[in-house]
């Protein structure tokens, strides 16, 4: 059975990964033995241990000397400066032979030394036009750029002669598989557990589990999309994890959403004043607000978890409204069942208005409004860069003379400044119907002084201005670049990593490694996108073939790096700090409990004290979340694992064995010497449950915890029958009633006189401090 | 202070921080620490104007760039000059003796994020960190409040963990991590002994030195060794709480500055960054310039009052910027758009002040000066925020390696910006 009929057992079965639900589900296939999985040998590519980065490699390759020449010798030198300037896309020499695409182009290398190749072919007096050309002869609108005798031009010649030579082009395999050598992946077991946490904050359950036992990497697909489908903790990570880019969770939170809209356009925003009750009043108030901030966010999730193409996030002709927005816009809500349910939401078009997925949302367009002078630039900005993988603002990095900004409308006629607002002003006159918080206000016609709405070089037809966004949507979902956007905006959302930008300091004495990490990570993300079109731009599809990218699973290689390897494995190890929410989430799904404070209330989520303290951020002041741990999250840490080791030793005690979560092979009463079997059983369980650490009873790491625990206990001992130390609990980490009925129990977990529970108090305050739990 | 070795870290060694900083700032004539293992340098600090600020309303006024005031308008103190617009006569008045002004600084930008980075790190593209985390990376990583980023843009690159402190509620439960009731400092009880707090230490170490002998991916190692790092020092927050005042903000920038203070005058910080917005006036920009000017400036000067109370105000390091200038004429709403052109303000400890350095002329271009004596010269060169750093990061002794991780695009000019204080 492949990965798709696994898929189809996983949701057929129905086998839902709920929170909580973690009981093993047998799946048999007809002949009952393996649960209908073919297993192959083991030896699928990337399940050796070794990557390709996620590719299918031929083998290792020698070269790509034209390749590299072009980037290291020419481009970042003079090329991609002196020539780029005017022959781009947009440029004044836009309409030239030569045509070059900037460092924001996925691919740009390749396409530039096609350019340049094709050119060269063109001469004048049996010499090279490029070169004629950078002397500044044949009247070269640039006037000279090159030195006859300079460096930059003998390496421009050099270039020319390897590509009339015919170009050292080897299989682009090669730079990946050369990149990956040495790279140690995670295995099947460590992907899920880190796939389950991203996804869903919960760890995998038995079935899972099994399933990649018996299938590999094989099983990832059909369990990644049970998730999608199926998993509750799936709706607040996907959350998260867009807006990561969206930032329009901004607008959750009293009527910060609901002041975007007009009562003119929408007669019943204010629907919930008309409930008598105050509190009710209140509650729908805050709901409906949530319900808009999210629109945006709930539109990708409907179309995510339903299966559509993630192009509909940019034209979708419709949007999603569960019962509270649904009555803030006015529909008609008898296709709720219950007008309560805030998780209710469904498919509806909003008559006359021309929907363009998130583009037109509310929440969209207000988070990034604009001004009289601003023209929806900002908008336009944010677009190119969320949906088309173009970052405007790093092309206004480079320098600009005053005179630029001080002539007459410079925006238009200074090719300083036409070389971004060439991209971005007519994408911003596509958002001429929105005025500058996001109310629909459609327009006849667009500024006179600016660029014509459209997107590049095609124009927006003046019959298409009242659905403009409708037509920028459908472009911007057929340009190429859309999906690797969506390559970049899944991967951001899943590890917290940025995708690598090119390095512009050539000086650097990494910059070779640099750039060659770069582009090994384009060029794999570039397949990735690729294959995301090929499956239809299936999330799913996506996130499969991210996971099982180097990018995800690497967790070691060979030592002895240089500083060169250093630098050009520094994006590799998706480890990273743990958000508050997640940390939050997953002390929960580890030990059954949630880390509360004195009044009950959660500690790390979003609004609370440690959360920005944390890390945590607020998608308005706050949007960059700590690269590193600090001295005060450090005490965040001791805190927690202090009060929650205290506060889950004895209430998982109080559960009957086959239903602890933390100490399922061992009693209270099990002491060292007497016991050794059920405590290295329990020691062994606790390094998986909680470090996600499979290791036997030979592992130091094992050896280092049941010291800890032997002479935890051993202290104690000693230090009762010295009367240092109490025979019982201390109040906070006492139980006296069951955890999930709330009866008193029989026997109240207060006395430890044999220091067992005090103990494994210390083990779980340990690992829950440990860097394996910390990190994910 | 150096960063410890990660891989000589020794089981137990995450109790205490040993012998940071004493004396490492000597050059700037540090005052007494208030206790060993904490920092005693100068306390280097940011704000940061976000939008852009227009300098022509008051530190490099010209009346025919400002509707605001006419020649009667500009006043004179010493080596400064300033428009007496809005509330600018207070912050003038009161620092005209300390206060650099460095005006003519051509970012060549118009571009808020790049203008905002070349005015914090002296270098326009990504690369770079915040200098003040690049001085708290030199002095302090280990100090549990090392760097106090709250400002919009405080980019630190690896070389130090940025901290904020956001909610001050917490700080007891915080400070006394192991113990039972933090916020009564009668009571010592403790979730585990003490001796089992050392094994639990134990154990984490044991395991960091065994992933620092086994783990070689750069990116895994470094956040083992940042978690090795944040542990060091962790144990000193406790130091906060004996200088934090009693009126403490609950939340904005107040409660962010007095926080940092209170760590800088307890030896557990080391630089901080703040920042407030409302300055990208394209429309109406006169009276919203005032106005943001006016709450940006009352922040300094309460951030003054309080260092002043505890006693720190001489060991303060100041620079003030924004991301650009605004244009040299107003737009159809009254607002005024981008200009490269900007100003920064600096002062404190080792900054000469009652001075201005660099000009723009009366279109607002920049001047060039001559790199020899500062003048203005038609042959000099043209002031750019990397000028600047060059300087601040001399100041601050930033050290040599990173200075090479991280070198500015130009050298300093031969004659001193900051002077000689």
């Amino acid at each position: 059975m492949n990965g798709r009929m696994l898929r189809a057992v996983l949701t057929a079965a129905t086998l839902v990964a709920l929170p909580g639900c973690y009981e093993s589900v047998e799946v048999t296939d007809a002949d009952g033995t393996s649960g209908g999985i073919d297993i192959d040998d083991g030896e699928e590519s990337g399940d050796d241990g070794e990557s390709s980065g996620g590719l299918n490699l031929d083998g290792p390759g020698t070269c790509q000397e034209t390749k590299a020449y072009f980037r290291e010798e020419v481009w970042a030198p003079f090329m991609s400066s002196q020539c780029f300037a005017c022959h781009n896309p947009l440029g004044q020499a836009k309409y030239t032979d030569l045509v070059l695409r900037g460092n924001d182009v996925p691919g740009h290398a390749e396409a530039n030394i096609a350019a340049v190749r094709h050119i060269s072919r063109l001469q004048l007096d049996g010499e090279s036009l490029l070169l004629v050309k950078a002397r500044g002869d044949d009247a070269h609108g640039g006037g000279p750029q090159l030195l006859a005798d300079g460096e930059e031009y003998e390496a421009l010649k050099e270039l020319l002669a390897q590509l009339e030579e015919g170009p050292t082009v080897c299989a682009d395999d090669a730079d990946v598989f050369e990149y990956f050598q040495g790279v140690e992946l995670m295995e099947a077991y460590e992907t899920l557990r880190r796939v389950t946490f991203a996804m869903a904050s919960r760890l995998p359950t038995d079935l899972e589990v099994s399933l990649v036992d018996e299938a590999g990497h094989e099983a990832m697909e059909p369990i990644i999309a049970a998730i999608v489908q199926q998993d509750a903790g799936f709706t607040a990570r996907l959350l998260e994890m867009f807006d990561k880019t969206l930032l329009t969770e901004k607008f959750v939170g009293g009527t910060k959403a609901l002041d975007l809209l007009s009562a003119d356009d929408w007669p019943a925003k204010n629907w919930f004043d008309a409930i008598a009750d105050e509190t009710l009043r209140n509650q729908a108030r805050s709901r409906s607000n949530t319900a808009l901030a999210r629109e945006p966010l709930e539109l990708i999730r409907y179309i995510v978890r339903n299966g559509r193409p993630m192009t509909e996030i940019v034209d979708a002709p419709y949007t999603v409204a569960n019962p509270y927005l649904a009555q803030v816009y006015g529909l008609d809500t008898t296709t709720f069942v219950d007008l309560e349910d805030q998780s209710d939401w469904k498919m509806f078009a909003v008559e006359d208005f021309p929907h363009a997925g998130v583009l037109t949302t509310p929440a969209y367009l207000g988070r990034y409004p604009t001004t009289d002078t601003n023209r929806n630039r900002q908008r336009a900005q944010k677009t190119l860069e969320f949906f088309l993988a173009t970052d405007v603002m790093s092309l206004g990095a480079r320098p600009i003379a005053t005179d630029a900004v001080a002539e007459h409308n410079p925006t238009l006629n200074n090719p300083q400044c036409t070389s971004c607002h060439e991209i971005m002003d007519p994408v911003a006159g596509a958002f001429l119907n929105w005025n500058g918080i996001g109310r629909f206000r459609p327009q006849e016609a667009w500024y006179q002084d600016m660029l014509a709405p459209g997107l590049g070089e095609e124009v927006m037809p003046a019959e298409d201005y009242p659905h403009s966004l409708q037509w920028l949507g459908e472009r911007i979902a057929g340009d190429v670049r859309f999906s690797r956007a969506m390559v970049d905006m899944v991967f951001y959302g899943l590890t917290g990593q940025e995708v690598l930008r090119e390095p512009t300091d050539p000086g650097s004495p990494v910059y070779a490694a640099e750039l060659n990490a770069f582009h090994v990570q384009d060029r794999v993300f570039s397949d990735i996108a690729d294959a995301f079109i090929d499956e239809g731009y299936d999330y799913v599809a996506l996130v499969t073939l991210l996971v099982d990218s180097g990018y995800f699973r690497a967790k070691n290689v060979e030592g002895g790096l240089d500083e060169l390897r250093q630098a050009e494995l520094a994006p590799l190890g998706g480890i990273r700090m743990s958000s508050p929410e997640q940390f939050h989430r997953k002390l929960a799904a580890v030990t059954g409990y949630t880390w509360l404070d004195a009044g009950g209330s959660a500690l790390l989520t979003r609004g609370r004290p440690m959360h920005l303290m944390f890390g945590g951020t607020n998608s308005d002041s706050v949007v960059q979340p700590y690269e590193q741990v600090n001295g005060v999250m450090s005490n965040i840490i001791s805190r927690m694992s202090n009060e929650m080791a205290c506060q889950v030793t004895a209430a998982d005690f109080a559960l009957a064995a086959d239903e602890r979560l933390l100490f399922p092979h061992v009693e209270m009463t099990a002491i060292p010497g007497i016991d050794d079997a059920a405590i290295e059983a329990n020691i062994l369980y606790l390094h998986e449950r909680i470090l996600g650490e499979r290791i036997t009873a030979d592992d130091p790491r094992f050896q280092d915890t049941l010291f800890l625990f032997e002479n935890v206990h051993a202290d104690g001992l000693s230090g009762m029958a010295a009367g240092e130390y109490p025979a019982t609990l201390i109040a906070p980490c006492q139980r006296t009633t069951h955890p999930q009925t709330g009866n008193p129990l029989e026997v109240p977990i207060m006395d430890d006189s044999d220091y067992t529970a005090r103990a494994w108090m210390a083990v779980v305050s340990a690992m829950l401090g440990d860097f394996q739990f910390i990190y994910e | 202070m150096k960063r410890r070795n990660f891989f000589s870290w020794m089981a137990g060694a995450g109790l205490c921080a040993t012998g940071l900083g004493r004396g490492a700032m000597a050059g700037l004539g540090s005052a007494p620490s208030p206790q060993a293992g904490t920092y005693d340098g100068p306390f280097f600090v940011s704000f940061a104007a976000d939008g852009g600020w227009d300098p022509t309303g008051f530190c490099d006024p010209h009346t025919n760039l400002h509707r605001g005031y006419d020649d009667s308008g500009i006043v004179s103190l010493g080596g400064i000059r300033y428009a007496n617009v809005g509330d600018n006569a207070a912050f003038f008045e009161r620092f005209a003796d300390k206060l650099l002004i460095v005006n003519g600084l051509d970012l060549t930008t118009n571009n808020h994020a790049v203008g905002r980075r070349y005015v914090n790190t002296g270098k326009q593209d990504e690369t770079h960190p915040h200098w003040a985390a690049l001085a708290a990376g030199t002095h302090g990583p280990e100090l549990p409040l090392a760097y106090v980023a709250e400002a919009s843009q405080s980019a630190a690159e690896g070389v130090v963990a940025r901290s904020r402190v956001s909610n001050s509620s917490v700080l007891a439960d915080l400070s006394f991590p192991d113990r039972v009731n933090p916020a009564n400092l009668e009571d010592l009880s403790t979730y585990q002994t003490e001796p089992a707090l050392d094994m639990i230490s134990q154990w984490r170490g044991s395991r960091l030195d065994r992933m620092a002998q086994e783990q070689h991916l750069p990116r895994v190692a470094k956040a083992a060794e940042d978690l090795s790092t944040a542990r060091l020092g962790s144990s000193e927050l406790e130091l906060l709480a004996e200088y934090l005042p009693e009126a403490l903000a609950s939340t904005g920038i107040r409660q962010q500055m007095q926080v940092a203070l209170a760590a800088y005058a307890a030896g557990i910080a080391v630089s901080a960054t703040f920042s407030m917005g409302g300055f990208d006036t394209h429309d109406n920009n006169d009276a919203r310039q005032d106005s943001a000017r006016a709450s940006f400036l009352g922040a300094i000067m309460e951030f003054w009052d309080e260092a002043e109370r505890l006693g720190v105000a001489d060991r303060i390091v100041l620079s003030v910027g924004s991301d650009f200038g605004r244009t040299n004429s107003y737009n159809g709403a009254n607002g005024k758009d981008h200009w490269p052109v900007t100003s920064m303000m600096l002062m404190g400890q080792g900054i000469e002040g009652n001075r201005t350095v660099g000009a723009t002329d009366d279109q607002q271009y920049a001047m060039r000066v001559d790199p020899k004596t500062l003048e203005l010269s038609e042959d000099g060169v043209t002031l750019t925020p990397a000028h600047v750093h060059a300087e601040l990061r001399k100041l601050s002794e930033v050290s040599a390696d990173l200075q090479a991780r991280f070198p500015l695009p130009t050298d300093p000019l031969e004659a001193s910006i900051l002077g000689s204080a």
